[in-house]
């Protein structure tokens, strides 16, 4: 499987995940696989999701990341978004959901508002 | 300024008609925001045809995208033998189901009709026809 993210664990359960290229139907069932594999298997509550590197997102992309925040509001975390490129927040912008979703400019802005 | 593809109905096809698309419209100097905007609601058009319109792939290049600038308009045609289907007729996407897990997605007609000006559907002799229009921002 090819990986589309890469994950860095930090501790008291928090990562920060950097998901790579176009998200689109291709990859997108592959990566929500990927994610949610990991917060599971490392226990992680507090997710940050950093599209510094998406250039591209379609919905497939969008569901993914509320696959992410259902995971993990379920079990009592947060999820956090950082860095997106204006053709991705734009996706954000049209659906109208940006309220569903916490959105940062900066990964330290993320990370300092889940402590 | 005009260019066409023809696809068979496959996911992995999707690629190659993006990045088809992004070099006409590089070499045309259409602004980007604009682009990712034509890439976007293509995208989600084709995936639907071909996740709800055909029953399994094909080698048959069965759907075809044709897309004209003129000026600062640009129509997007795509034309395929799958299912009929209603584009207008699409429920809103519920994100309460969305959250819950009951449903999943309902996203791409909605983004569709967002960043497009206009979209129509027609179908006629066992062809889909979606046509869109997109007003672009003026290059000075």
């Amino acid at each position: 499987m090819e990986k589309n993210v890469e994950i860095k664990l930090l501790s008291n359960h928090t990562a920060v995940a950097y998901p790579v290229g176009r998200l689109d139907v291709a990859v997108s069932a592959e990566l929500e696989d990927q994610l949610v594999k990991s917060v599971e298997e490392n226990s992680i509550d507090k997710l940050v999701l950093n599209m510094e590197n998406v250039e591209y997102m379609s919905s497939s992309g969008f569901r993914v990341a509320i696959a992410l925040l259902r995971k993990l509001t379920d079990k009592g975390g947060t999820l956090k978004i950082c860095n997106l490129k204006p053709a991705v927040k734009r996706i954000f912008d049209v659906i109208e959901l940006t309220s569903l979703f916490e959105i940062f400019d900066a990964e330290e802005e993320a990370l300092a508002s889940l402590t | 300024m005009n260019m066409k593809i023809k696809i068979s109905p496959a996911i992995k096809n999707l690629n190659e008609v993006k990045s088809f698309i992004e070099e006409n419209f590089k070499s045309w100097g259409t602004p980007y925001m604009d682009m990712m905007d034509i890439i976007l609601a293509v995208d989600e058009s084709i995936t639907n045809i071909i996740t709800h319109g055909y029953d399994e792939p094909s080698d048959k290049e069965s759907i075809e995208l044709f897309i004209e600038q003129k000026g600062n308009i640009v129509t997007i045609k795509i034309t395929d033998n799958g299912k009929k289907y209603d584009f207008h007729a699409t429920p809103a996407p519920d994100i309460r189901k969305n959250l819950s897990g009951d449903k999943r997605g309902g996203f791409g007609v909605h983004l569709v009709k967002s960043v497009m000006n206009h979209v129509e559907h027609t179908w006629n002799n066992g062809k889909n026809t979606l046509i869109f229009t997109k007003i672009i921002t003026p290059v000075t």
